[in-house]
């Protein structure tokens, strides 16, 4: 069919400008809608990583505050509700080669940070050095009873260290998406879930204020889920979770967890 | 916007005006991706986690009287015993600690405990003293505290529990409690430390059944039968321990309360009953009986009945002709719907897993020696036993993989290595040994690491580990 | 061109309202302020309730005596601050014991209390009177008695003719070399029918714990039968099982083992 010359010229400009508009409110629209959940991602620093794509995290645009309360503890014990005056816990410290870098707080961030993914070492610290007598050396004759303790096997795994800006779940109780990530880790590991080869698998699910987990789903959709993709989501919901945090004022946690397979 | 730069490679079928179109939908499709942002987004398991590690300084009396000093060093030394055994974490060396004393969380500095030497991740501290008022008052008293290193931040207010006295008891009953919620919160799982350990005492002639905390301490007596008490077996909640009695002229099942020491007996038939076992669900008990074999020279079959030993049905109907002794039957506890036991009928002891209504009867250990003592653990995927394979003439603590097949060796003592009872968290086991001269109790890692004794005095054996305690 | 210009425009202003709606997680109304949530220390555990156990010093929980007799009195108690024993007694400590020499027959119950609650234990003493005083006795006369031969008591009897019944290993058959004891043992039996015994079933160590109390009662019940076929009353015959924890010997040798599997015959009250 044939169409008359158009100048796409203004459309183009139109379009433009209507792009820049709609980045624009993005950064405006969460202060006009307050989410009624957490819009935190997190940052374990710990075993896990983060990737927070949040782009509410912008220097000058206020987050939401934690009300602070007046503490009536008998001791001046540094609980949730005061913030800290400054970021001591972000000092300078020696780089740690197991430690994950937690992002300085001082400079406006970029919505992206760049992660600095540290090669961690496997965690081989953790078996113990001199073999008792009573030992079973996993592989020897016998076969594997194949029983981790978050004593670990060298790992052959990537860390998966990624890590985001502050403000963030993870920041804040960053013991619980530590502890949550061991507590499926470790029933993975009792249902033999390392043995498979594959590429790495996300898994989505809902934590609710008791601890119970819902709606857990692989996150790439399919009819016809491979072993290695039920077992995965059968640790997940095979898990027992501790409850949020009792001062977490949202009703739910949703979770983009994977697993990490040797290749 | 990206997308400008393919308007000179457009095509001629798209419209200039469908095409300015799809440049505003890409902005927009991608922010909706992003407006679904998960609130906990990309963590995750992989082989080679790292291992959790825990400093734990030592907790201060707050006062300067051997009293409270003894009480601390009791405190301490079961909270870092508790944490140590659990399994699940490491404990940084105190060799590294820096000095001081770490009694409220401004006293930490994280740096002096994140650095190479230590490198905690998590820090628990406090104090402990005698109270002196209200509901504390003379009673073992901390103040708790568990900090995250990381954010330095307390995970919980700290937490002031009283133990109710001013007893070494009551300075263990908060540590192993204090221990528990540690590991717990993170993530290690529900602890053991407040579990026990039911198991046979030898008085000269006589044996009772006697129950001590999991780690050996706080032993006491729990029967008085002045005869023969053996077998102990928990019920699912903790509270009754069922044994089998021989008071002199029979022996029988009893049930008895370990709050109020009372025992009841299971009502009187012919012949012998003996090795209680309770269903997960408490409502059922299978044992072995003689009582349908008397008069042949045969041994005793299984039976199951209600907790008192009322309407026990034989679990396996047999052909008269049969011969053979059964003992020793173990429910599944994941699923309470099977039962493995000791049956001779092949001339030698061997393990066999049989359905609860009496069918599928399977062998489950089929490499010939001595089979005894089978102990199911709790996520039904493993059986503990003893096994004296052909030629070894010793006993030794074995794993059957229920799933592969598989059998692993856990002890390789030259003595004797019986009575296999898996901890309710499922990572320890406590087995009978004779290694030392006299048979007594010890516990392991269910890897066979960390072997630790647990009785020292007398003869004790039989061991059999309680499920959580209320 | 004006108005598909005007209704494009409608689009994407459509287009971008629906973005916005989206940019919040749940599109209703702004939520009403949160609930101010505490964070909360955890609970102090449950303090366990106090336990006590009363015996005697031999372990058991009744006992029998004759008026001007005693008996020791042992407790201990867990997790109490408080005991008390009645009738008589009152306040103790913890743990203790005491001689008591009741007059009639008595239940004694001790009460421990403390923080986490109380708990009781009872024990039974029943109190038989003395047999009758004799009568007075004459003065002995000059008669001269002759000497009374020994006798030997009926438990010493039973010692000697009922020996124990050896087996061979992981068998409860009757060997042909024990039936002559056996027999003996009918004999006896058989000229003293006012005797009431029990079987005991023993084993060697070999085997697990379990298996051989059921061995040992196989042992029992086999040489109980064979009594009962030489037509001795079932009511004279109990049996129990004993399994590997009565051992006479505790060698690993095949002496000793042998010594072990064995059927003993006990005489009944």
């Amino acid at each position: 069919m044939k169409h008359p010359p158009e100048r796409f010229g203004r459309w183009l400009v139109a379009s433009l400008g209507l792009n820049i508009g709609i980045v624009f409110s993005l950064f405006i629209a969460p202060s006009l809608f307050q989410a009624k959940g957490a819009t935190w991602g997190s940052n374990t620093g710990g075993s896990g990583g983060v990737n927070v794509r949040i782009v509410t995290n912008m220097s000058g645009i206020a987050l939401p505050s934690p009300p602070v309360t007046t503490d009536e503890a008998p001791s001046e014990s540094k609980s949730l509700y005061k913030s800290p005056p400054e970021p001591k816990a972000k000092a300078p410290e020696k780089p740690d080669p197991e430690a994950i870098q937690l992002p300085s707080t001082k400079a406006p961030k970029k919505p992206e940070p760049a992660p600095t993914a540290k090669p961690t070492k496997s965690a081989s610290a953790a078996t113990p050095a001199v073999v008792p007598p009573n030992a079973v050396t996993y592989g020897a004759a016998g076969g594997n009873p194949s029983l981790r303790y978050g004593q670990t096997a060298p790992g052959t795994g990537p860390t998966g260290a990624e890590f985001g800006g502050d403000g963030t779940f993870g920041e804040k109780y960053g013991y619980y998406v530590d502890a949550m990530t061991r507590t499926i880790t470790e029933a993975w590991a009792l249902a033999n879930g390392p043995q498979y080869r594959s590429p790495r698998i996300y898994v989505t699910f809902t934590i609710a204020r008791n601890g119970t987990v819902s709606n857990v789903q692989l996150e790439k959709p399919t009819s016809n889920p491979t072993v290695v993709e039920r077992a995965a989501k059968s640790a997940v919901e095979r898990a027992r979770l501790n409850p949020l945090p009792s001062d977490f004022r949202g009703s739910d946690v949703s979770v983009r967890f994977y697993f990490d397979y040797a290749q | 916007m990206y997308r400008s730069v393919s308007i000179l490679t457009m095509r001629n079928n798209m419209t200039r005006r469908e095409f300015a179109a799809t440049l505003l939908l890409t902005p927009l499709g991608h922010t909706l991706l992003q407006a679904q942002q998960a609130d906990i987004d990309n963590v995750g398991a992989r082989v080679g986690l790292r291992a959790l590690k825990v400093a734990v300084p030592l907790f201060r009396p707050s006062a300067t009287d051997p009293k409270i000093n003894h009480l601390a060093d009791v405190f301490n030394e079961t909270l870092w015993n508790d944490l140590d055994f659990a399994g699940g974490l490491q404990l940084a060396s105190r060799s590294f600690y820096p000095l001081g004393n770490f009694v409220n969380p401004s006293d930490i500095r994280p740096v002096d405990w994140t650095k190479t030497g230590v490198e905690a991740q998590y820090i628990t501290f406090g104090s402990v003293a005698i109270g002196t008022t209200g509901t504390n008052k003379g009673a073992f008293t901390a103040d708790l505290h568990l900090l995250d290193l990381k954010s330095n931040q307390e995970i919980f207010p700290g937490a002031r529990w009283g133990g109710g006295l001013d007893t070494d008891a009551a300075a263990r009953f908060v540590a192993h409690h204090w221990a528990d919620k540690i590991l717990e919160t993170l993530g290690v799982g529900k602890g053991i430390n407040s579990t026990m350990i039911a198991y046979v005492s030898v008085h000269g002639n006589n044996k009772e059944i006697s129950i001590m905390d999991y780690d050996g301490n706080g032993s006491w007596q729990l029967t008085a039968v002045q005869n023969l008490a053996l077998t102990p077996a928990w019920s699912p909640d903790g509270v009754h321990i069922a044994f089998t009695g021989n008071r002199g002229s029979s022996n029988n099942i009893e049930v008895v309360s370990r709050l109020d020491a009372k025992s009841v007996a299971f009502p009187a038939s012919a012949g012998l009953s003996t090795t209680p076992a309770w269903s997960p669900d408490g409502m059922r008990i299978a044992f072995a009986s003689s009582r349908d074999k008397q008069g042949t020279n045969d041994g005793s079959e299984l039976y199951v009945s209600d907790p008192a030993g009322r309407n026990a049905t034989r679990l396996m109907p047999r052909a008269s002709s049969a011969r053979g002794t059964e003992v020793s039957p173990v429910w599944n506890p994941a699923t309470g719907r099977q039962i493995a036991f000791v049956s001779d009928r092949t001339g030698s002891q061997q393990i066999y897993r049989v359905n609860d209504d009496g069918s599928n009867l399977t062998r489950i250990v089929d490499e010939g020696g001595d089979a005894e003592n089978p102990s199911w653990s709790p996520d039904g995927n493993f059986l503990a036993f003893a096994w004296k394979k052909s030629g070894t003439g010793r006993y030794d603590i074995y794993l059957h993989d229920l799933v592969t097949g598989r059998n692993s060796q856990l002890t390789h003592d030259k003595d004797d290595n019986e009575k296999p009872s898996w901890s309710p968290d499922q990572k320890h086991i406590v087995f009978q040994s004779n290694r030392t001269g006299t048979l007594q109790i010890y516990s392991m890692l269910a890897d066979g690491s960390k072997v630790r004794q647990l009785t020292q005095s007398g003869e004790n054996k039989a061991p059999a580990w309680s499920g959580y305690i209320k | 061109m004006r108005r598909s210009q005007s209704w494009q425009a409608t689009v994407l202003l459509l287009l971008l309202l629906t973005f916005v709606s989206f940019a919040c997680k749940h599109p209703v109304a702004p939520p009403p302020p949160p609930p101010p949530a505490a964070a909360v220390p955890p609970p102090q555990p449950t303090i366990p309730a106090p336990t006590i156990t009363l015996r005697t010093d031999t372990g058991a929980t009744t006992a029998t005596i004759t008026r001007g007799g005693s008996v020791m009195l042992v407790w201990e108690a867990r997790n109490a601050t408080t005991v008390d024993i009645q009738p008589g007694i009152g306040q103790v400590p913890a743990q203790g014991s005491r001689a008591v020499s009741p007059t009639s027959s008595v239940t004694y119950a001790a009460t421990a209390t403390g923080p986490g609650g109380s708990g009781a234990d009872t024990l039974r003493i029943t109190v038989n009177e003395p047999a009758p005083a004799p009568p007075p006795s004459r003065a002995p006369t000059t008669v001269i008695t002759p000497p009374v031969s020994p006798t030997l008591t009926i438990a010493d009897q039973f010692k000697n003719a009922m020996q124990a019944i050896s087996f061979d290993y992981d068998k409860a058959d009757i060997r042909d070399d024990q039936k002559g004891k056996l027999q003996a043992a009918v004999t006896f039996l058989r000229a003293n029918a006012n005797v009431r015994l029990t079987v005991e079933g023993h084993c060697d160590e070999r085997g697990s714990e379990e298996y051989n109390l059921a061995l040992g009662d196989r042992r029992a019940n086999a040489v109980k039968q064979f009594l009962a076929d030489q037509g001795i009353a079932a009511n004279r015959l109990s049996s129990v099982s004993y399994g590997e924890e009565r051992p006479v010997c505790r060698f690993q040798t095949e002496e000793c083992f042998a010594q072990n599997r064995r059927a003993a015959f006990t005489l009944n009250p």
